[in-house]
């Protein structure tokens, strides 16, 4: 018995399929793994402040639009909601887990991170639990079929968002006050303190924003999988945001974009045509060779030396 | 001075504390429930939990075991084979525990087995399938679940010959029992006469996007999916799959007749099949009687599938074996491999081979209808 609804490929086509559903699957995700990088690269490339708990945190603001959608809102307040709670955790942690280390080296905030990031884990485990739950938006997106490939509008929309928010907060930056004030803050800070720059709030601000952006990132992860569990956070967040902004070279929007679309460019071929079993191990192996051979990224960022 | 005494004072209460308390445990027996109570499985590991606290308070309530009351600890391995190891370590230096009762995974049982062996302490399974854990020659295992060796060609069977999909594609996770139904599939399907046209893995909880293992079956002409995994494993997949156009058929195993894959999956659940080894809609006096009870007693409301009513079994089984002189470690292993041991539960009737599986049992299949499993008939096996 054949099944009458799928569409058999010929043979001499089956290859050029294969490759190009590859490409845009791994198009797709990377530019999920795109919009949470920029949230990371905010707080990690320019502030160079070590942010180990980002996706836990921002785990945490998904879950309540979550609730939210459960307890039928309006699906744009849930997100809202959720992009504020990630806003004011962020900020709350940045007050209390790193602003009192800042000056004690690189290990004390690392370790002061992952103690935050447990901490998130096992709230969402007590509030939500342990499970993958369903994640239904009412936004679904419809299927655009050509011939044999297959992606979905929500793939569209995800990869344009993450496009505009990378250009939003490059304005951002290089125009506003707020953006000038976060650069000369990377660039020293007891020097932006002396002239005048309100240090603690802006960072404070940068977490904020940094967690309200992994907030729609993991959301949009959420939308598209139709599904969430409490791993969007450190696999997503952590893990794959800082893949991506090594990649792309630290410092650097641009890069954090393109090195998490590379990202998962990598792991859809390697899964594909490798492996799928040891894909992870043969990304892992590729990121290595990658860093050895080019430490500073793709597009290492132009930031001025301190003197 | 003062202080000194004050020590002592403490101390002394602390003494008479613990004898007191052990002089408590004597009264009762102990027994530990091992299974997933976090992660992707949990929906097994706490209906799993739910059916001990329903067994153990029927048995309490009725007079115990020869007089004593049943207690039980709680071990979470979140189904993953270092966790399981972790909390066997746990468990065997316990010297109260009688009994491990569980686990739900395969991998667990492998991983977990030697420390508990070392320890002399026996396991009853009441839902671990992969054939060589009977053949690892542990004296202190036996199962009650039904063996791959009889699951995995069934499943085989009901892709081939049942649905009649002569291009199978096997997505397995990355377990023991994955693996263990994977090679007996492996070679059973073209035995059948099918093809086997996809083989890809995947590491539960960790892969959650099966873009590339959809991508590469469609281009290989999979028409059937055998899914050895857990129901979140199959609902994702099964989402995943009709979101890029691939309705292919999807056939799962026992991990999967979990309702909450339709919880998960929502509407493209429909037309999925299960191996399942209850039957949720079972008539026969007993076991609708435990489902009836059952449902009742849990705060989840929901009909028990194999995990709550296995786990039934099984601690209605150690009392029986307690009662029949197993009191301790040592003198259970041997009531239990005693061949003319025997036990009419839930689950039909069960006796053990030399090697600790249970003898004469089959699966069944169910199917999503409506948005509920229901028991599928069949026709051509």
């Amino acid at each position: 018995m054949k099944s009458t609804n799928i569409n058999y490929i010929s043979p001499e086509k089956v290859g050029y399929f294969m490759f190009f559903q590859y490409l845009i699957n791994g198009l797709s995700i990377g530019s999920v793994y795109a919009l949470i990088a920029i949230g990371y690269n905010l707080v990690y490339g320019i502030l160079e402040l070590l942010n180990f708990a980002h996706g836990d945190v921002y785990a945490v603001g998904c879950f309540v639009t979550f609730s939210l959608i459960l307890m039928k809102q309006n699906p744009i307040l849930a997100i809202l909601g959720g992009m504020l709670v990630g806003y004011i955790m962020n900020r709350i942690v940045e007050r209390f887990a790193y602003r009192p280390i800042r000056f004690s080296g690189r290990v004390t905030p690392t370790i002061s991170a992952v103690g935050i990031a447990y901490i998130m884990r096992n709230i969402i485990m007590k509030i939500w639990g342990p499970e993958t739950y369903p994640f239904n938006i009412g936004l679904r997106g419809s299927k655009i079929e050509f011939g044999n490939f297959v992606f979905g509008t929500l793939q569209i929309y995800i990869f344009v968002i993450a496009i505009s928010f990378m250009l939003l907060i490059s304005f951002l930056l290089k125009r506003t006050k707020l953006g000038q004030s976060i650069i000369a803050i990377s660039q020293s800070i007891p020097t932006s303190a002396l002239v005048g720059v309100p240090v603690n709030r802006t960072i404070s601000m940068v977490y904020g924003i940094g967690g309200a952006l992994g907030v729609i990132g993991g959301i949009l992860y959420c939308i598209y999988y139709q599904s969430i569990f409490l791993g969007i956070g450190f696999m997503l967040g952590t893990m794959k945001a800082w893949m991506s902004t090594i990649l792309g070279g630290i410092g650097s929007l641009k890069g954090a974009v393109i090195g998490a679309l590379v990202l998962g460019l990598t792991e859809s071929l390697v899964g594909g045509y490798v492996s799928s079993l040891y894909r992870d191990a043969f990304v892992w192996g590729f990121f290595m060779i990658f860093i050895l051979i080019r430490p500073k990224g793709l597009f290492p960022a132009q930031i001025s030396e301190k003197v | 001075m003062k202080n000194n005494f004050v020590f002592s004072l403490f101390i002394l209460i602390l003494v008479v504390m613990f004898s007191v308390s052990s002089c408590f445990a004597a009264e009762k027996i102990l027994f530990a429930l091992v299974g997933p109570m976090t992660g992707d499985s949990a929906a097994e590991g706490l209906q799993m939990l739910e059916a001990t606290k329903l067994a153990v308070k029927e048995i309490n309530e009725s007079g115990g075991v020869n007089g004593k009351e049943f207690e039980y600890i709680v071990g979470d391995d979140e189904a993953n084979a270092n966790q399981a190891a972790m909390v066997a370590q746990k468990f065997s230096s316990n010297k109260d525990i009688l009994a491990i009762l569980g686990p739900n995974n395969s991998s667990c049982a492998i991983s977990a087995l030697p420390t508990y062996e070392k320890a002399g302490i026996p396991m009853i399974s009441p839902l671990t399938s992969n054939p060589t854990l009977t053949k690892l020659g542990h004296k202190n295992f036996v199962r009650i679940y039904i063996n791959d060796d009889i699951q995995a060609v069934d499943m085989s069977k009901f892709c081939v010959i049942e649905l009649g999909f002569k291009n199978v594609g096997i997505l397995w996770e990355n377990t023991d029992w994955g693996k263990g139904v994977r090679d007996i599939a492996a070679k059973t399907i073209p035995e059948l006469g099918g093809k086997v046209l996809g083989d890809e893995s995947f590491v539960t909880a960790v892969d959650k996007d099966y873009s590339s293992v959809i991508t590469k079956f469609k281009g290989a002409g999979v028409d059937c999916v055998l899914l050895v995994g857990e129901y979140t494993a199959s609902a994702l997949f099964l989402m995943q799959s009709r979101n890029l156009g691939y309705n292919v058929q999807v056939v799962g195993g026992a991990g999967s007749s979990h309702p909450k894959l339709i919880e998960i999956a929502g509407k493209v659940s429909e037309g999925f099949y299960a191996d399942c080894n209850f039957n949720p809609y079972d008539e026969r006096p007993k076991a609708a009687k435990f489902i009836a009870s059952y449902q009742a007693f849990s705060k989840f409301k929901d009909s028990p599938g194999e995990w709550g009513a296995y786990t039934y079994d099984v601690i209605y089984l150690l009392k029986k074996a307690i009662e029949m002189g197993g009191t301790t470690r040592e003198k259970l292993i041997e009531v239990l491999h005693n061949p003319d041991f025997e036990f009419d539960g839930v689950t039909g009737f069960i006796k053990f081979d030399q090697y600790g599986d249970v003898l004469g049992k089959k699966p069944l299949f169910l199917k999503v209808e409506s948005g509920k499993f229901v028991n599928y008939t069949l026709t051509k096996m």
